[in-house]
């Protein structure tokens, strides 16, 4: 790799007269350069103002979700206050459904938006494809966000299942998993219509932590249950937009040749009109004296 | 982005990238546009995806050479070669009316000095930073490259070609840039041929440009050779390969089934269209890409269980089981559902072209290739083995492959026996089909055919392999590759152009049988690479070679590349295309009808 902005420089500070006719000719042409101004700065900047608060939003959202994680091994490890970290959990169950919905509405706002530019400004346009690349890479964030959060919750669901299998085998009876999908589907213990009589104490808190985990994973499936719409919406979003808009070749293969605005062109046609020779010679040889 | 080897060719590229251009760009926190000419999109799409660039800062992505937009609130990073045609163009947005803010500008490769002077004194002074970063080839896969120049085949083997040199230069850059990605100093070794000095050439040239590179490079401080070695070979020294018809995913995907850049576009049941990427995203094309089709076909019955037990409508009543159903049905499992989807597709696509070809036109062409048949006995006609392929309907570019894999074996046969084969395949019109393989040294005629000089190079000996019938052969790639790593390769046959570090010169041989142990000797080459680049094209089976050889001996990374990749029907075009004199060109001088 070679960096060669020296050499750069060192032209640039041998020859400063070069520099200043190129300054000259600036002045003129001043006016036309005016009629190319970027049309859409300053939805560009409430754009990138709402991306970098979604991101923010987003990123508090990954936090809660590794909290979760947390919490949901802390369930499984520790035997005390089961009450209290359940209802942690929960909590922070409702409290990602919120942050995902509001999430959710503001991305819906900004696609809103983001087709309304195109609209305006034509697809092509920049302004139209900057909002359109943040629409989508927002998007996939949020998408991965999601998956995390149904990651944690899969594991824990394994956790609770594996857990339920080991106590019953402490009780001494052999537990299969589809036996176990079964006592989460029908909500009741099976496991226990069988035995009536329970002996021992290491039976009976057997028996204790089993309803547990099943109770803790009854809640899971309604934590699920809640926020499942919202996964389903933004899994289909993310499918309706494809792989193509991540892929760069196809991004640079959309672009088209920018054609400036019709305003410009008709000023600059108005212009040369004034400007043209055999008018101002009409002009000249028979004044209008009105 | 893409999943993959952890150190494979693309992570290495988009690493250099990032840690070039976008570290220069975060410096300053606002967005930027970033702008790429035809080859800089291509190399980009092939190692990062959107996301990753707006993960940086980068807004939108645009095309040099199409009129772009003025957006004078934002900096403009331009990523390109450094061609007049790039150069110009850079030039032309800022010179009268300047389109961005300001410039960062990175080049592939080195700029030539005119160019820079040129852009200099045009617009120096919007321009904030101006690098030159070594990438000028293309990663299409972990272990794989090549230099996106499907032309060079023509201008180096043509003999109508006017370029030939320069496109030799071209390459050469192309490798020492590589090799500068890769952090390598190799020691170059070319195969030696006697009737072919291109090997030699580009051995050269690379050797002379890679030590210019370390002398001018910024980064390294006078770097030493490291323990890498670039073999330099030429088609010619293996025709077989190209033209085989193989039996493994990969191969035969692209030697039957039409796939463009990578793309397989196939219909589903209910009629719509679809189309896949097939690169390393898709891990399941990674993981069946070098097997053969028989185990890709063991594993379809599994595919289509998964998919048939996830195509469980729901019904309305939500219970719990069919959420957790449901669940399964998110993207990601969705994902890999397309993915099982299309290689089912492709695997039936390819198990139909085969079961049209199949027993006599592959056996055939293995005994001919191997020279023995399936229990080991010598071919001692090969005239019987390749005229019940004549004689049977197959396609004409079927039975040209079968015809020069019987001029192979015999190393050449006369010319009377010649133009009974051309007139058997009915090719009178298109004998360059045959006949221009001489111009990348493979004989076609020899005067004697009963001759005992046999230019053939003795094999590996892989009987103790377990192989499937119609798979015996294997490239003689291969058996380099393994000659280089364990060091066996003849310093005659491949000389070396200039030193080469000590564990590759032979002085720290390491018997090949002691490989196994865990022994101080593999750690002197541990990390150490070998490069290989085939002048003229390279196949898919070579590649798969590369990941074997790689996967068996864990301590040396394999890499390989050429200015292309070769498909036997691409081939066999572009060898007819060889006598070809340039196309003349027309102008039409208009008559002004004043």
């Amino acid at each position: 790799m070679r960096d060669r902005l020296g050499d750069l420089q060192l032209f640039l500070s041998e020859s400063p007269e070069e520099a200043r006719p190129s300054e000259e000719q600036s002045p003129e042409e001043a006016q036309p350069l005016e009629l190319y101004m970027f049309q859409g700065e300053d939805e560009m900047e409430q754009i990138y103002k709402e991306a970098q608060l979604m991101q923010k939003e987003m990123l508090m959202l990954k936090l809660d979700v590794k909290r979760l994680g947390k919490q949901n091994t802390r369930f499984l490890t520790s035997v005390r206050r089961i009450s209290s970290i359940k209802r942690d959990s929960n909590a922070l169950g409702r409290d990602i459904k919120a942050r995902g919905e509001a999430i959710y509405a503001r991305l819906e706002r900004l696609g809103k938006r983001s087709k309304e530019l195109e609209e305006e400004h034509g697809a092509a346009s920049a302004v139209a494809r900057m909002a359109r690349s943040q629409c989508v890479y927002l998007t996939r964030a949020f998408h991965e966000a999601m998956c995390e959060y149904n990651r944690a919750e899969m594991l824990q669901r394994e956790n609770c299942k594996t857990r339920i299998q080991r106590q019953a085998e402490i009780m001494g009876r052999e537990v299969s998993r589809e036996q176990i999908e079964e006592m989460i589907e029908t909500g009741k213990c099976s496991l226990f219509s069988d035995n009536l009589l329970l002996e021992g104490r290491t039976a009976r808190s057997a028996l204790t932590e089993i309803e547990n985990r099943h109770k803790e994973l009854l809640e899971l499936e309604g934590r699920i249950r809640d926020i499942r719409e919202l996964f389903f919406q933004m899994a289909l979003l993310v499918e309706e937009q494809g792989c193509m808009l991540d892929n760069i070749q196809a991004n640079v293969g959309q672009t088209r040749d920018y054609v400036a605005k019709a305003s410009a062109q008709i000023r600059q046609a108005v212009r040369y009109k004034k400007n043209n020779p055999c008018k101002k010679l009409f002009c000249c040889c028979f004044p209008c004296c009105r | 982005m893409a999943a993959g080897s952890d150190h494979g060719l693309k992570k290495i590229v988009w690493k250099r990238i990032k840690d070039t251009i976008i570290t220069d760009c975060r410096k300053s926190d606002i967005w930027k546009i970033l702008i790429l000419d035809h080859f800089t999109t291509k190399l980009l799409s092939s190692c990062c995806k959107m996301s990753d660039l707006m993960a940086e800062k980068i807004t939108i992505v645009e095309d040099l050479f199409k009129k772009r937009e003025p957006v004078l609130e934002m900096k403009a990073i331009y990523f390109m070669t450094p061609t007049l045609k790039c150069v110009e163009a850079f030039i032309g947005d800022f010179e009268k009316k300047p389109k961005y803010k300001a410039a960062y500008v990175y080049f592939t490769d080195y700029c030539p000095d005119d160019l820079f002077n040129k852009m200099k004194s045009r617009c120096g002074k919007f321009i904030r930073v101006v690098k030159e970063i070594n990438i000028s080839f293309l990663p299409q896969e972990a272990q794989v490259f090549t230099c996106n120049n499907p032309e060079a085949f023509r201008s180096i083997y043509s003999p109508h070609s006017q370029d030939k040199r320069s496109t030799l230069e071209t390459l050469a850059d192309q490798i020492v840039t590589l090799c500068a990605t890769l952090d390598e100093y190799p020691g170059v070794r070319y195969k030696k041929e006697s009737n072919m000095e291109n090997a030699k050439t580009l051995a050269e040239l690379v050797d002379n440009k890679l030590a210019k590179h370390y002398e001018l490079d910024d980064s390294a401080k006078k770097k030493g050779k490291t323990q890498a070695q670039l073999l330099i070979v030429e088609r010619g020294f293996d025709p077989v390969s190209p033209i085989l018809h193989e039996l493994t995913y990969q191969a035969m995907a692209y030697d039957l089934v039409d796939i463009k850049d990578d793309t397989y576009r196939y219909k589903l049941k209910d009629g719509s269209e679809k189309q896949a990427l097939l690169n390393e995203d898709d891990m399941l094309w990674v993981n069946l890409r070098h097997k053969h089709i028989a185990e890709v076909g063991g594993e379809i019955p599994k595919l289509v269980k998964e998919i048939s037990a996830s195509k469980q409508q729901p019904d309305e009543k939500i219970t719990i089981s069919k959420l957790a159903q449901m669940m399964k049905k998110m993207p990601s499992f969705r994902k890999q559902l397309n993915e099982k989807t299309t290689h089912l597709q492709l695997a039936e696509d390819c198990m139909k072209h085969f079961a049209n070809n199949v027993e006599k036109l592959c056996k055939a062409e293995q005994d001919l290739a191997v020279g023995a048949d399936v229990d080991g006995a010598k071919v001692k006609d090969p005239m019987r083995t390749l005229l019940p392929v004549l004689l049977h309907p197959y396609t004409t570019y079927d039975k040209i492959r079968a015809v020069l894999l019987y001029i192979f074996s015999l190393n050449g046969t006369t010319d009377e026996n010649l133009s009974k084969l051309i007139q058997h395949v009915k090719i009178e019109d298109e004998r360059e089909f045959i006949l221009n393989w001489k111009e990348l040294g493979v004989s076609i005629i020899t005067p004697n055919q009963m001759s005992l000089f046999s230019r053939k190079s003795t094999r590996r000996d892989r009987s103790q392999e377990e192989k499937y019938n119609l798979s015996r052969w294997t490239p003689v790639i291969k058996d380099v590759m393994e000659d280089a790593v364990e060091n066996k390769l003849d310093t005659k046959e491949w000389p070396h152009l200039s030193e080469s570090p000590a564990a590759w010169n032979g002085s720290g041989a390491v018997s090949a049988r002691q490989k196994h142990k865990a022994s101080a000797q593999d750690e002197r080459r541990t990390g150490s690479r070998l490069i290989v680049f085939v002048i003229g094209g390279i196949t898919y089976s070579e590649m798969r070679c590369a990941y074997e050889v790689t996967q068996a001996v864990k301590s040396c990374e394999v890499i390989v590349g050429s200015s292309h990749i070769l498909t036997p029907t691409s081939l066999l075009d572009n060898i007819k295309a060889l006598s070809k004199a340039p196309m003349e060109t027309f102008t039409i001088e208009e008559r002004n009808n004043a």
